[in-house]
């Protein structure tokens, strides 16, 4: 996978495929003004990782101030496509948190209903 | 002028607040990227007033997603957002927030959003909602309509909406009680 480096209003996101380690990093905001964006990222980052040998992605909110309930929806979107991927192309994906941004502990709680076997928090 | 903007704000930050309502009115031209700036304000007001962090991010997301269906359905030329703090006293202290939008829309969407307020006001277990929203609105292509169903979830503010014409006015209320639970 080629890293990517995606910037969108206030929306920045960067990926890099490492030894088996996709490192997905967001920094700003993830508001209506970058949905399409960034469903348009996790998607393209869902199927190249399809073709790769990859066991975890760990993704850093630390530096998201704020993720509206549509980018949300694309996350669980992304959750779930991996969760009913074959058994080889499955991979876990640990979100790692900020405790300081107070929203972020309550809403990826969420997420983890929708992929528990595969989700982890950590950080919040 | 582009961008109607209206602010009006009283605060006493050194005075007991009892009784002392802070509040906010601001119209704004309906534009997205706006919503963030507005979040931002209000989460440094709510931190002020409230001094408790965890409330008031609650408070801002619940500012945020109210504001983005209120810019995004908009028909005219106004979004309207006002706050209110207000600090009870007596057996249940606290302070009570209340979080209003206002703008115009058209029929088809009112009537979607008093079914949509219904189900949200009325749940009986509002994280299991949730949950069936998000699995429900996964085959929609643009938006969610998870906004208000997350708020409900993730901060328990009562949620209620008028509508008078075409313009309709959401309201979410909680009192932040201390040590910030709602």
């Amino acid at each position: 996978m080629n890293p990517i480096d995606l910037r969108n209003n206030d929306l920045r996101a960067t990926a890099t495929l490492d030894a088996g380690v996709l490192h997905l990093a967001f920094i700003g905001t993830a508001d209506a003004s970058s949905e399409a964006a960034l469903a348009g990222l996790l998607t393209r980052i869902h199927a190249e990782l399809q073709q790769e040998d990859v066991r975890e992605a760990r993704v850093d909110m630390r530096a998201l101030e704020f993720m509206n309930s549509s980018c949300f929806k694309a996350f669980i979107t992304w959750i779930i496509a991996v969760d009913h991927s074959p058994p080889a192309r499955r991979h876990l994906i640990r979100f790692l948190c900020n405790p300081a941004l107070h929203w972020q502990r309550r809403s990826l709680k969420a997420m983890v209903h929708f992929g528990t076997d595969i989700v982890t928090v950590e950080g919040g | 002028m582009q961008t109607p903007l209206c602010l009006s704000t009283s605060e006493t930050p050194e005075r007991p607040l009892v009784g002392s309502p802070t509040s906010v009115d601001i119209l704004f031209a309906p534009v997205l990227q706006v919503v963030s700036t507005m979040r931002r304000f209000v989460l440094a007001l709510y931190e002020r007033i409230l001094q408790d962090p965890d409330a008031s991010a609650e408070m801002a997301l619940v500012t945020h997603e109210l504001l983005e269906n209120a810019v995004k359905y908009n028909t005219h030329t106004g979004t309207r957002l006002r706050v209110s703090v207000l600090r009870q006293e007596g057996s249940d202290p606290g302070y009570l927030v209340t979080i209003r939008t206002a703008n115009r829309a058209s029929l088809a969407h009112i009537h979607s959003a008093e079914l949509l307020v219904g189900r949200v006001r009325d749940a009986a277990d509002p994280d299991l909602m949730y949950q069936q929203m998000i699995l429900s609105s996964l085959a929609q292509s643009e938006g969610s309509g998870l906004g208000l169903a997350r708020i409900r979830a993730e901060t328990q503010m009562s949620i209620d909406m008028t509508v008078t014409g075409d313009e309709i006015e959401v309201t979410a209320r909680a009192l932040v009680r201390p040590g910030g639970a709602t």
